[in-house]
């Protein structure tokens, strides 16, 4: 029975392989295709490029969120006060809302900005936002900035005795409301400047004995959770300190007697002071300084007299921008990716200098051209108010909005024009530029 | 079946002594001869079926032809099947004692159970189903030898039969189509509820014949009572409770009849949180940066769910069968962990697991009909249709990310001819339409339409001992997709270190190349098997199949990000681009699409009788073209709106790896086991053992594969109290594939205790559940959250359920 049953089963086995083409059929017929709309455009350049002007309001504590592709309001926020003071975050997506009187720092949302996603970053392009993140400390003053993080300096206050801290965070704590940002503390108050480089923070020093809001040390602090710990405290004095900047290998402050430099190498910090050469007189001292990422020098000014500092030499070069006589420096910045630096004078002209990086001696620094914002009588400016220069960080243009004619300027640094001016419909007080910046292999 | 015989004949039986023509009278005893009472007694090949009373004693009139086969089956007895000539008179009819579980199979024109087919079957029912019963269908079925769970975080969790899972195992309810998307994706439920469910039919191995293409590796029916077949009034009910999920669950079940109409309804509900476990959810590979703490609080998130749902039915009960409609609704919400994309910060308080959940709806109308026509060539017919509307939204952040639709309409006709020559058997015509539809972020499927219409041919002798079944099959199928997209994919590969920023190049002119596909298949099966009861108590099957497969639309026609397996899935319509410098890497595939075959042998040894019964299992499956997903190397983006925060960390959590659909040969062999002994009166000790080897037939291994298992369970079934104690072992599983990596073995220990009396004209059962109570952290290998989503830790259920 069983030999039967196997001999049935193996005539089946047979058939089965006789049969075994398959019987399949395929059939495609090729429709018009749909062209691909690049929602994640790989070139920024178009949609995002331009990026976003926040522009608040001399009258009130409107902020207002602009597109600067086609200049369409794109969302207005209240801030608690009236902004002191408006700066882009980190990564240029944020903008910070400093109310220094009040002791308050908001934040808010370009809505343009970009991930990493390996072979490229991604860019997005969302509406703006208020944040709920909001710092509350006594007197937000200086703020300083790195490709990725923030430093704010809030004074304190000696009236209330409130001592003097720095706050470090990113744009990832300001994106997700996360009070985790490590904060120093002082036991003092002061008028400080800070720089921070990833866990390291090099922050001022004041001797709390002295009558000086003005701090004249400088110390290293390291990162310890949610506090900092110092480190180092330098023995060099650098009177009257104010003014920071900081590039890849240094840190700068100015001094009554020179520009002080820290110079990092890995976690060594050398300090060294440039002393004021000829074209210091009098009480003539560098007051401010501005430094980039990728440039080798730093900037540094003296009232309206301009310094291009040279660490690796250790000199200081006067920089020709021929200032009308009585103009002041308003606005100012390094602009198209480091490779040119802006002036905003008091007069109402936009002077462009090329930037040379190779320069060895002499001033990196030099006049390439002139853009009158505007002829109007400056004097006649309400009081507190001043022309504002924002740069953008992804093409070569800059912004000067203008408070009496209640515009906002479009410069084309390359043409060296204003190309553009749009009516506000309000009186502008401070402008930030938001955005994404463009890659240095874009070019 | 055949309601009315029954009350007929019990009258019939009062009447003794007297001679019908063409009929059977007789007594069903024991080994001692002492009488079976509550046996059913079917007439083979007609749709005849009574009960014994308490005298063991039974009796059909008016049957077909001279000759008759008779199938008897009674609890804890060894079903057996008699052939006698007619009229017989006052015959005794022996069964003999097994400690095997025998339930029949309900979704097989043929009779089929786990002791008496050549196909190996196992069934799921009663207390053992109640005990067993849990939010998924996986996890109901993972102790039965053979099945696996996918366990996709305990959410979605479908069986795995020998291997083999997705388009090739069959997911049916009261035999047709669950008409879900649980086929295409680990993340997606199966539209079928435990809870009420009678009982739950596995098939192992290929069932293609009566169910066509995605049969090929089995099927499982879950089988309840929503057509009622029979005037009786019964229902039950339970309450349950469950530490590790605080899950909730009621459910009931009711079915009556007012006169010829038999009406049921039942519902149920159930709702859980994330369930604990005893470490951290996710492995942390050392290559990966893991800030994120999502999982590490010793819960799995997003693996909350709440289900209910209905069904009404209703039936016309005819002396010669039924005819009944039902309508059935579920509905499901339910998280899908590990759906984080990178697992970012939001603006919460902590790193939260960002919230991504699907919301499931079904509906599901169902007719089924059987009938006997006792026409010279039409003896019976069983009628199956289904309507079923079913619908799954994932939603993340509150924002619905893709929807995926299935509208599918299915009917089965089987017409079984009288016996001929002693051959039983008939023709099956089945059709099946399915509108499958996914729109969305993760719509990796374009819509398509699916049409499959058969025919089949199933005939069963006895020869002596021997039972031979054939059968044949030939299937139309055909897929239409009219909008099949083939977009410029972003694909790259990681392993080139210049990531540099290559934005500068022209996307301007590029297109979604559009095809109108049309895909035809006819698959055709063929099968023979035979069991042969060689001696007294024993028997031996074999079963020889050969059956093709039409590929699904999933595996020919996606081309999109698939979160449920966290990668970018590309049907074997399109292959990979070999010209190094093509601007795409993924091409309309030139080569002919082939279906699957699948070639089986399956050897069973069954010793059914005494004290120790034991079944042995053993297989060997080869499939040519099968389809499965090979990694390509290159890395797609995920398509995902990031609408999140740009963090550090971010790196490639965008971005999926790009899995292709193949073809290729494999070779699938292993064994199941199962040895019960009745030591004493209430004890039984039960071993079972299950391994499969899944290889691809060039070498290397198919993923997901599961592991050598080893159970050992002592059960106590006295009158009042009832209690069972399992351990199972998982062993390592080291045979991964590429990419994969191996699993650790783990032991599973659960006990129950049950306490059964009589209250309010029910029967109720108190009891308590313990399952992994050695708190084992385990991880299971065939699941695609391997290392997301471990088992869950210790859970203690307290329940209580009531029959009448």
């Amino acid at each position: 029975m069983l030999k039967s049953k196997l001999n049935v089963l193996a005539l089946l086995i047979s058939a089965s392989l006789l049969a075994a083409c398959g019987d399949s059929t395929t059939n495609i017929v090729e429709k018009d295709p749909i062209p691909v709309e690049d929602d994640h455009d790989h070139d920024h350049d178009h949609e995002t490029g331009a990026g976003r002007l926040v522009i608040s309001d001399k009258d009130s504590t409107m902020l207002r969120v602009y597109n600067l592709e086609d200049g369409d309001l794109l969302g207005q926020f209240s801030s608690l006060n009236n902004a002191s003071a408006l700066h882009a975050s980190a990564s240029q997506r944020f903008a910070m809302v400093v109310q220094r009187e009040s002791d308050k720092v908001e934040f808010i949302d370009g809505g343009l900005y970009q991930e990493d996603h390996g072979d490229h970053l991604h860019p997005y392009e969302e509406e703006p936002r208020l944040m709920s993140l909001q710092l509350s400390e006594s007197r937000p003053t200086h703020v300083t900035t790195t490709d990725e993080q923030i430093a704010i300096f809030f004074d304190g206050n000696a009236a209330s005795s409130t001592v003097a801290k720095v706050a470090v965070l990113n744009d990832d704590q300001i994106n997700s409301g996360n009070n985790d940002y490590p904060v120093l503390t002082y036991s003092t108050h002061m008028h400080g400047a800070a720089q921070a480089r990833g866990e390291i923070l090099v922050s001022t020093i004041r001797d709390a004995a002295t009558a000086s809001t003005l701090p004249d040390q400088v110390g290293i602090y390291h990162v310890h959770g949610d506090h900092f710990h110092l480190e180092q405290e330098f023995d060099m004095r650098c009177p009257g300190l104010h003014g920071s900047a900081q590039n890849a290998d240094y840190v700068s402050f100015g001094c009554t007697d020179g520009v002080m430099l820290l110079k990092q190498d890995g976690e060594t910090f050398t300090a060294s002071k440039v002393a004021h050469t000829t074209d210091f007189t009098g009480t003539m001292r560098i007051g401010t300084l501005k430094g980039h990422e990728d440039a080798p020098h730093f900037i540094g000014f003296a009232g309206a007299t301009v310094f291009s500092v040279n660490p690796e030499a250790g000199s200081l070069n006067k920089v020709e921008w021929q200032a009308a006589t009585g103009a002041s420096i308003i606005g100012y910045g390094f602009a198209d990716h480091g490779e040119k630096f802006v002036l905003l004078d008091s007069t109402g002209a936009l002077s462009i200098l090329n930037y040379n990086a190779e320069a060895t001696t002499g001033a990196a620094f030099e006049l390439a051209d002139k853009v009158q914002i505007t002829t109007a009588d400056l004097t006649t400016m309400p009081t507190g108010s001043q022309l504002q220069l924002a740069i953008s960080a992804a093409d070569d243009k800059v912004y000067v909005a203008d408070p009496l004619s209640k515009t906002v300027s479009t410069i084309d640094l390359e043409e060296a024009e204003v190309t553009e001016t749009q009516e506000l419909g309000f009186t502008p007080h401070k402008l930030v530029w938001l955005g994404i910046p463009a890659g240095h292999d874009d070019h | 079946m055949g309601k009315k015989t029954l009350l007929a004949s019990l009258i019939a039986a009062s009447l003794s002594g007297q001679v019908w023509a063409q009929s059977v009278q007789g007594t069903v005893v024991d080994e001692q001869g002492q009488p079976v009472a509550e046996a059913w007694v079917t007439v083979v090949g007609q749709n005849k079926k009574v009960k014994t009373d308490a005298a063991g004693r039974f009796e059909f009139q008016a049957l077909q032809g001279h000759h008759t086969e008779l199938h008897i089956e009674a609890n804890s007895f060894a079903h057996r099947n008699f052939q006698l000539e007619l009229p017989a008179q006052g015959m005794q009819f022996a069964l003999t004692p097994t400690a095997l579980e025998i339930i029949d199979v309900k979704a097989s024109p043929f009779h089929a159970s786990s002791t008496e087919s050549a196909l190996p079957v196992s069934v799921l029912a009663g207390d053992r189903l109640k005990m067993n019963q849990q939010s998924t269908l996986g996890d109901t079925l993972k102790n039965e030898v053979g099945v696996h769970s996918n366990f996709y975080g305990s959410v979605a969790s479908s069986p795995i039969i020998r291997g083999l899972d997705g388009p090739r195992v069959l997911i049916t309810q009261n035999g047709l189509d669950a008409g879900d998307a649980s086929r295409v994706g680990p993340d997606h439920s199966v539209s079928a509820e435990a809870s009420t469910a009678s009982q739950i039919e596995v098939l192992r191995g290929p069932a293609t014949l009566f169910y066509g293409s995605g049969a090929i590796g089995g099927v499982v029916n879950v089988v309840d009572n929503r057509i009622p077949t029979e005037q009786v009034t019964k229902g039950e009910w339970m309450l349950q409770r469950e530490s590790v999920n605080n899950e909730k669950l009621a459910s009931g079940s009711a079915q009556t009849f007012i006169g010829q109409t038999g009406l049921y309804a039942d519902v149920f509900w159930r709702d859980n949180d994330d369930y604990s476990i005893p470490g951290e959810a996710e492995v942390h590979h050392d290559d990966e940066d893991h800030d994120h703490e999502a999982g590490a609080s010793g819960k799995v998130a997003s693996t909350a769910a709440t289900a209910k749902g209905f069904s009404l039915g209703s039936s016309y009960l005819l002396e010669n069968g039924f005819v009944g409609v039902s309508f059935g609704q579920l509905k499901r919400e339910y998280g899908i962990p590990g759906h984080s994309h990178g697992g970012h910060a939001h603006e919460g308080e902590e790193h939260a697991e960002e919230s991504v959940y699907a919301d499931l709806k079904q509906d599901r109308v169902q007719f089924l009909s059987e009938l006997d026509l006792d026409l010279p060539w039409l003896q019976t017919l069983n009628s199956r249709i289904a309507y079923t509307d079913y619908q799954h939204m994932e939603i993340e952040e509150g924002l619905v990310g893709t929807t995926f639709k299935n509208q599918s309409e299915e009917a089965r006709f089987e017409l079984l001819h009288p016996v001929i020559a002693d051959w039983r058997g008939g023709v099956s015509l089945h059709y099946k339409h399915s509108d499958f539809e996914a729109v969305g972020a993760e719509a990796f499927t374009p819509p398509s339409s699916t049409d499959m219409l058969a025919v089949a041919l199933m005939e069963e002798r006895h020869f002596g001992p021997v039972l031979l079944q054939l059968g044949a099959r030939t299937e139309q199928v055909t897929i239409n997709a009219a909008d099949v997209l083939l977009p410029p994919l972003a694909a790259h590969s990681h392993d080139e270190d210049d990531h540099d920023h290559d934005h500068g190049h022209d996307h301007g002119a590029e297109f979604i190349r559009v095809f109108d596909v049309e895909h035809k298949f006819k698959p055709y099966s063929l099968s023979a098997g035979a069991v042969w009861d060689f001696t007294e108590g024993y028997n031996l099957g074999v079963s020889v199949s050969r059956s093709e497969r039409a590929p699904s639309a999933s595996e020919l026609l996606s081309f999109g990000p698939h979160i449920g397996t966290a990668s970018y899935e590309i049907g074997a319509l399109f292959s990979l681009n070999d010209d190094p410098h093509a601007e795409q890497a993924i091409v309309l595939n030139r080569q002919p699409i082939d279906m699957e075959v699948a070639n089986n042998l399956d050897l069973t040894f069954r010793k059914i009788s005494g004290d120790i019964g034991l079944v042995f299992n053993a297989f060997y499956n080869k499939v040519d073209n099968y389809y499965y997903q090979q990694n390509t190397g290159l890395f797609a983006e995920d398509g995902h709106n990031h609408d999140h925060g740009d963090e550090e960390g971010h790196d490639h959590s965008g971005e999926l790896p790009v899995y292709l659909f193949v073809a290729e040969d494999v070779i699938l062999h292993g064994f199941e086991s199962q040895l019960v002994w009745q030591i004493a009166q209430p004890y039984r000790f039960t071993v079972q053992a299950d391994y499969i080897r899944a290889r691809l037939d060039r070498g290397g291994d198919l993923p997901r594969t599961p592991p050598l298992r080893l159970s050992s369970e002592l059960a106590y079934e006295g009158d009042q109290i009832s209690a069972d104690l399992r351990l199972t072992r998982y062993f390592k599983q080291d045979r991964v594939s590429e990419l994969e990596s191996t699993t650790a073995g783990y032991n599973l220990l659960d006990a129950s205790v049950s306490y059964h009396f009589s209250g309010a004209l029910q029967d109720i059962v108190l009891y308590v559940k313990g399952e992994n109570l050695t708190d084992e952290e385990a991880r299971v290998h065939t699941s695609f959250l391997k290392d997301k989503t471990p088992l869950p830790g210790r859970s203690l259920g307290l329940g209580i359920r009531g029959q009448f």
